[in-house]
């Protein structure tokens, strides 16, 4: 096997973050007016 | 031969930041351009200079040698930075940066001060900021430490030599230099990054990630099951909490002032998310050197050192030339963490204390228009003073200094993100007492902790003070009512 716990945990942990980012970027920084 | 290769780059390094440190010094007129770079710079320099001052030689030595003596429960330590970091500068940098439309603070210290009108907030978490005199030693020592084992210079050169070079560069052209050789430097350690996590999939993989992955986690089972364990009982990361108290003081890096005073250096808040995302991007890629430390460990096992298993795998295995980048990218990596320390340093004793408490309060009198001039001096005089005594704190390489190094960083989030939390989600704004009484309970709170040893990692140590500073915050900003503005 080429993946092990800590690896799996890393994985789901930077997937995860990604789409969090994504997510929190989009709804509270969208572009404004100034 | 590495040595040849490494005074050439070396040299070509050098000669590339003394022209950006010249161009910055010509645009460095005022106080507000040495502290923020006048409030004029764009997301992308930004959100690369953001990563060279959070990345330090720290990242290249110290981290690479927590995989190779824990294995890859220092994954632990990559999600923690990769996830809370940025998420700390979401929560917090919009509302500092608009706040800032009608305070045009130079520092953290400084914005605290003007959010709390509160003199004893400015100069108290001005003096919490003299902490990171640990943090430039520490990057002082680390680079002296690449002279002397790299170049066969001695160290007190190697010192003398690394010494000169930052406060040279933050004396002429202050933020500015910061911020665009910080950008240089981010490109070179994001590059470094990926080259090292890719050479492990040349080296152990024959160009598989698949079989890189499970040949190493063979390797490192063989040696010592415990380095394919999640919660590695011998690591920082022995148990969930202490992995809690890791994501706690990453978190709190948006609330360190070398990084706080990217977010005021921003001219068009509808940047900010292109800075973050430029950020974040390039800390994946900085971040993949861990891995460095599990290959190394495959490669060169049963170092006595475990800081020098990246140098020591780059050497085993990379031709000449770019053993020598790597190098020369963890001096950049020092370079572009001391220099932003420098600044806010600098700022603590120009602006926060001189400019806006010793000349506003008449406490020392001088005209108006020869303020900003004479606190643009005191920050030149404060880079050369700063420069002097952290290389005085480490003529001897010290054994202890990367822990003391965390002294600086946890007790200044310890101390100010109690009262930023409360800035950016209080309802309204907190009474002055609250923000200082949650200034004193965390710093109080995090020396207790290291003195006492309640907690044996000292990364979630400091996640603990914060955490206690934070909670204290919300607490007192309900006791002490806020006095009525006239």
């Amino acid at each position: 096997m080429w993946i092990n716990s800590m690896l799996t945990i890393w994985l789901s942990g930077m997937i995860f973050s990604v789409s969090l980012f994504t997510f929190l970027l989009w709804k509270f920084y969208g572009i404004e007016e100034e | 031969m590495v040595s040849t290769w490494l005074w050439i780059q070396f040299t070509l390094f050098m000669l590339i930041m003394v022209g950006v440190s010249i161009y910055a010094a010509r645009k460095t007129k005022t106080m507000e351009d040495f502290a923020i770079s006048g409030a004029s710079l764009g997301p992308y320099v930004l959100g690369l200079s953001l990563a060279a001052t959070l990345f330090s030689a720290a990242t290249f030595m110290g981290y690479p040698g927590y995989s190779y003596a824990w294995g890859f429960s220092n994954l632990w330590l990559y999600l923690a930075i990769f996830i809370s970091a940025p998420l700390g500068f979401i929560t917090i940098a919009k509302t500092v940066h608009k706040q800032n439309d009608f305070q045009n603070s130079l520092s953290l210290p400084d914005w605290l001060g003007d959010y709390y009108n509160s003199d004893f907030l400015r100069v108290g978490s001005g003096l919490i900021m003299l902490f990171n005199l640990f943090y430039i030693a520490a990057q002082f020592s680390a680079g002296a430490q690449i002279f002397q084992n790299m170049l066969g210079v001695n160290y007190l050169t190697g010192l003398i030599a690394i010494a000169v070079i930052v406060v040279g560069y933050v004396y002429v052209g202050g933020s500015y230099a910061d911020v665009y050789t910080d950008a240089v430097q981010a490109v070179m350690m994001a590059v470094t990054g990926l080259i090292v996590f890719v050479s492990g999939i040349i080296f152990f993989g024959d160009g598989s990630i698949t079989s890189t992955l499970k040949n190493v986690s063979d390797n490192l089972a063989q040696q010592d099951g415990k380095l394919l364990e999640v919660f590695n009982p011998d690591s920082n990361y022995y148990a969930f909490s202490a992995v809690i108290g890791l994501l706690i003081i990453q978190f709190s890096f948006s609330a360190q002032p070398q990084l706080f005073n990217k977010v005021l250096s921003l001219k068009r808040r509808r940047d900010l998310r292109k800075m973050i995302i430029v950020y974040i991007v390039a800390a994946a890629m900085c971040l993949f050197v861990l891995f460095g430390g599990l290959y190394a460990r495959v490669a060169v096992p049963g170092l006595e050192a475990a800081d020098l298993a990246l140098l020591e795998y780059v050497a085993w295995g990379f031709p000449a030339f770019l053993a020598a980048f790597v190098a020369v990218v963890i001096l950049a990596a020092a370079l572009s963490t001391t220099d932003g320390l420098f600044v806010v340093m600098s700022t603590v004793f120009a602006n926060d204390i001189f400019k806006k408490v010793l000349v506003k309060r008449n406490i020392i009198k001088v005209k108006e228009e020869n303020v900003d001039k004479i606190a643009l001096k005191i920050s030149r005089i404060a880079v050369l003073g700063v420069g002097v005594v952290a290389a005085l704190l480490v003529l001897n390489p010290p054994s202890f200094l990367a822990d003391l190094m965390w002294v600086g960083i946890s007790g200044v989030s310890a101390g100010t993100l109690g009262p930023i939390m409360y800035a950016v989600f209080g309802k309204k704004k907190a009474s002055p007492r609250a923000a200082e009484g949650s200034m004193i309970i965390g710093m109080t709170a995090y020396l207790i902790i290291v003195f006492t040893g309640i907690e044996s990692s000292p990364l979630a140590a400091g996640g603990w003070a914060t955490l206690i500073g934070i909670i204290s915050m919300f607490v007192l900003a309900n006791i002490f009512k806020r006095p009525v503005e006239a």
